[in-house]
């Protein structure tokens, strides 16, 4: 057996690989991660410019177990928590040329205009009736025709899933993107009977995660500020601008043949490997060492997606942006926006004092072809309904054009199939594990999850000597590793 | 621009498939598909030619000399006494060797014309030391010197028998479309220059000019530097190693011959980066830029990291590139 350079190589720096690579080092394990770009990070990049702050990727993350803030504990020192301001509650829907407030509860949906009395009709009887007829996966689409009606789906759940998924709810599948709803969907008769249940719960305690960081959260430095603090204390055992071109099994551990900036190849030896790429690339990888892999992942497709951040002077801009933004339904076809976030109203230091930030949402299924349109095109693409929507006059002061080609995996009809054939094809291959956005979740917070648990279950696996989800007999004569 | 044994323990890739094969070496050697998949590998570092996937050794096994490689190459029963070579007898290439013409048409299928196919064979003189030491010769060939010596006829029908296979074995290879062949004279290094004439030379000079003209012949001679010497045989190209001063062997066989070579494989299996630039840009401007073939002194060393492997690729395109641009503007 040859000599590993590196216990562990974490392949891609975004936020899962730098999560996963940070929770082995805390435990003492000899990690290296490779990291194909010039920084680290992946989507998850912040630059600062001007006084704003240009959140790349992601905007907010949505602090839903302990796994992300136990992350942010760790980097306390380096980055400091910003909630979200309360006025992040409010929401609208671009209805017509207008917005319209989304109402929060089930009331104040039967009183909403953005629904015609039919629609609303339709909607109080699906809130009352109306489980799965048959146990089969179903679309978004399809379980919110039948529970919510038509109009609403349209309306109110497509503009819903184009902001979380950039996605096609008649594609999308409810048990994969929403587990918890798919199953609320399939026990439920009434869905006023489980909210109101629902309220009960919560008032009685809590959801038993610590709860210091309640809803959406970002960092004083963005997202980015957490991704290069942990980039900065991996130091010297993340590698950028080394982009792996093969992953090989050899010798009882993994090599990995990569390319160094514009200079020449190089190889390296490692027991274990944790690929954390996005879906394609990770499929890539993985054809030479887990065929079957590969191929389970070859079949999920990846919606294209760009952000454009617009910074306005103050005054250029009638609308009071008492809120977190609009999104725009789909049967608003001759708006090509999928959703504009006011983002100095949620985080108000992402903009300098006298300026706004808008974070305009393009591409997606709808436009699957946005990010091959130039800068200009965009721009005049956005600036309609902005106009439109939120009175805003003149051009912006600041124009940053992030454009992420086949960024957002999408969990269609299949998806759980897929990775569940993924997982039994990994566990058959000893020390190579897979994270990513594209297996339990796309936000950021399951991102850090599925890093968390994996490198937990990484550690547990080397304490017994074994590596991880391959048969003990079968791993031990391979791997005895000095405790 | 090649290495020879440039499909091998350097690359990650290769290791990877032959622990996935799980198959000695000599029967990944029988086996079309897996050689066929070994001798592309190199493609995707940047070569310019891709050699066939064998062992020099490979056609001495059905004329009832079975090597094994444990991992060196070894006898499976060695000869006793210069007497058993009496046991080797002549084959049908096409039948004995079929594997090989099907691994030649794979290869060329898989590469779809992006890349030259070489083929090669061992020089009689090498293999008969291989035969008579039963594995490699390294230990001493006191065996073959005294063989020579004592039963001087009965030696010249063992090399007879060879050159006879080595010619069919090479037009096999040729009607099965590769587009060069390379002669590996690999222990030429052990003869002396009379026994380098009496019996090397004249077995090449045989093989060599019994092929068709219109496919070039590379002879490489390990660790000889007696160009003219070499030149005799016939061959349209010479691959010499770091004893032949390329510079002035160019110069003056430069509009008789090309030539091959001859980057130190010791230097590359060993040296750092920058050292490894500098040998390879010295190597190119040595070789004129016209008639070379940028190749090493012998094969590539086992041991030699994959990354030095790539640079030599690298910097040789970087740096004809750098050269080519030059002389544009001059």
């Amino acid at each position: 057996m040859v000599s590993a350079d590196r216990e562990i190589v974490v392949v891609g720096a975004g936020i899962s690989g730098l999560a996963a690579a940070w929770r082995l080092r805390q435990a003492g394990i000899d990690v290296g991660v490779l990291e194909g770009g010039e920084k680290v990070g992946g989507y998850a990049r912040t630059e600062r410019r001007a006084g704003f702050l240009l959140e790349k990727g992601p905007f907010n993350v949505l602090v839903r177990d302990a796994s992300f803030e136990a992350l942010l504990d760790d980097f306390a020192g380096e980055v400091q928590v910003v909630a979200a301001d309360k006025a992040a509650g409010n929401r609208y829907l671009y209805r017509r040329g207008e917005l319209c407030r989304v109402p929060t509860n089930p009331l104040a949906m039967l009183t909403t205009s953005l629904l015609s009395v039919g629609g609303r009709l339709r909607l109080l009887g699906g809130l009352f009736v109306s489980k799965a007829a048959d146990q089969s996966e179903q679309t978004i689409e399809q379980a919110a025709s039948r529970r919510l009606g038509r109009e609403a789906a349209d309306t109110l759940v497509s503009a819903a899933i184009a902001g979380i998924y950039a996605g096609d709810i008649s594609k999308l599948s409810l048990s994969a993107c929403f587990p918890k709803v798919a199953e609320v969907d399939a026990e439920t008769r009434s869905l006023i009977g489980y909210g109101l249940r629902a309220a009960v719960r919560r008032k009685k305690g809590g959801s038993g995660r610590s709860g210091r960081w309640r809803g959406m959260v970002n960092c004083d430095g963005g997202l980015g500020a957490l991704t290069s603090a942990i980039g900065a204390r991996l130091g010297e055992r993340l590698m950028t601008e080394c982009r792996v071109e093969e992953l090989h099994s050899v010798d009882g551990g993994y090599a990995l043949v990569y390319r160094r900036g514009r200079g020449g190849r190089d190889s390296l030896y490692a027991r274990r490997i944790v690929l954390a790429l996005p879906v394609e690339a990770a499929s890539g990888l993985l054809e030479d060492v887990c065929p079957d892999g590969a191929e389970a992942l070859g079949g999920i497709e990846s919606a294209s997606a760009v952000v454009l951040n617009l910074g306005y002077r103050r005054e250029d801009i009638e609308h009071p942006l008492n809120g977190f933004g609009f999104l725009v339904p789909r049967n608003e076809p001759e708006v090509p926006v999928m959703g504009v976030l006011w983002a100095d109203s949620t985080f108000p230091h992402v903009a300098p004092a006298g300026y706004r930030l808008l974070r305009v949402f393009l591409g997606g299924a709808r436009d699957p072809d946005a990010v091959k349109r130039s800068d200009g095109e965009l721009l005049r693409m956005a600036e309609g309904p902005l106009r439109k929507a939120l009175g805003v006059i003149g051009s912006p002061m600041l124009v940053d054009v992030c454009r992420h080609p086949a960024a957002i995996p999408q969990y269609h009809c299949g998806h759980a199939s897929k990775i569940a054939r993924l997982e039994a094809a990994i566990g058959r291959q000893p020390g190579l594990s897979v994270i990513g956005n594209f297996l339990h979740g796309i936000s950021v917070n399951d991102c850090v999850r599925v890093a968390m648990q994996c490198a937990e279950r990484v550690i547990e696996a080397r304490r017994h000597g074994t590596v991880p989800s391959a048969p003990v007999a079968e791993c031990c004569e391979h791997y005895a590793f000095p405790q | 621009m090649w290495m020879m044994r440039q499909a091998g323990r350097t690359d990650p890739a290769y290791r990877a498939l032959r622990e996935r094969v799980e198959l000695p070496l000599e029967e990944m050697f029988r086996n079309p598909e897996i050689a066929a998949e070994v001798s592309i590998l190199p493609e995707r570092i940047g070569v310019d030619a891709i050699i066939v996937f064998q062992d020099i050794l490979t056609p001495l096994e059905p004329m009832g000399a079975a090597f094994e490689f444990a991992p060196g190459p070894r006898l499976r029963r060695p000869f006793g006494s210069a007497a058993d070579f009496r046991r080797l007898h002549s084959i049908d290439v096409e039948r004995d060797l079929w594997f090989v013409g099907r691994e030649i048409e794979l290869i060329l299928e898989k590469l779809d014309g992006r890349l030259p196919l070489l083929g090669f064979a061992g020089g009689p003189m090498t293999l008969a030391f291989f035969l008579m030491a039963g594995g490699s010769p390294s230990l001493g060939d006191q065996g073959l010197r005294s063989f020579m010596r004592e039963d001087r006829e009965a030696f010249q029908s063992l090399l007879d028998l060879l050159t006879g296979m080595t010619i069919d074995y090479l037009r096999l290879q040729i009607d099965h479309g590769v587009h060069a062949v390379q002669l590996f004279e690999s222990l030429a290094d052990r003869l002396t220059d009379e026994e380098y004439d009496a019996f090397a030379r004249p077995c090449q000079a045989r093989i060599l000019s019994q092929l068709p003209t219109h496919v070039p012949k590379i002879l490489f001679c390990k660790g000889r530097s007696n160009v003219g010497q070499m030149l005799a045989s016939g061959a349209d190209v010479l691959s010499v190693g770091e004893c032949v001063d390329l510079r002035s062997a160019a110069e003056q066989y430069g509009d008789q011959t090309a030539f091959q070579g001859n980057l130190d494989h010791h230097l590359v299996a060993t040296g750092s980066l920058e050292e490894i630039d500098e040998a390879v840009e010295k190597c190119i401007d040595a070789g004129g830029g016209r008639g070379h073939i940028l190749n090493l002194s012998h094969g590539l060393m086992q041991h030699t990291p994959f990354c030095n492997v790539c640079r030599v690729v690298d910097v040789a395109r970087r740096y004809c590139a750098k050269r080519e641009s030059e002389a544009r503007i001059g």
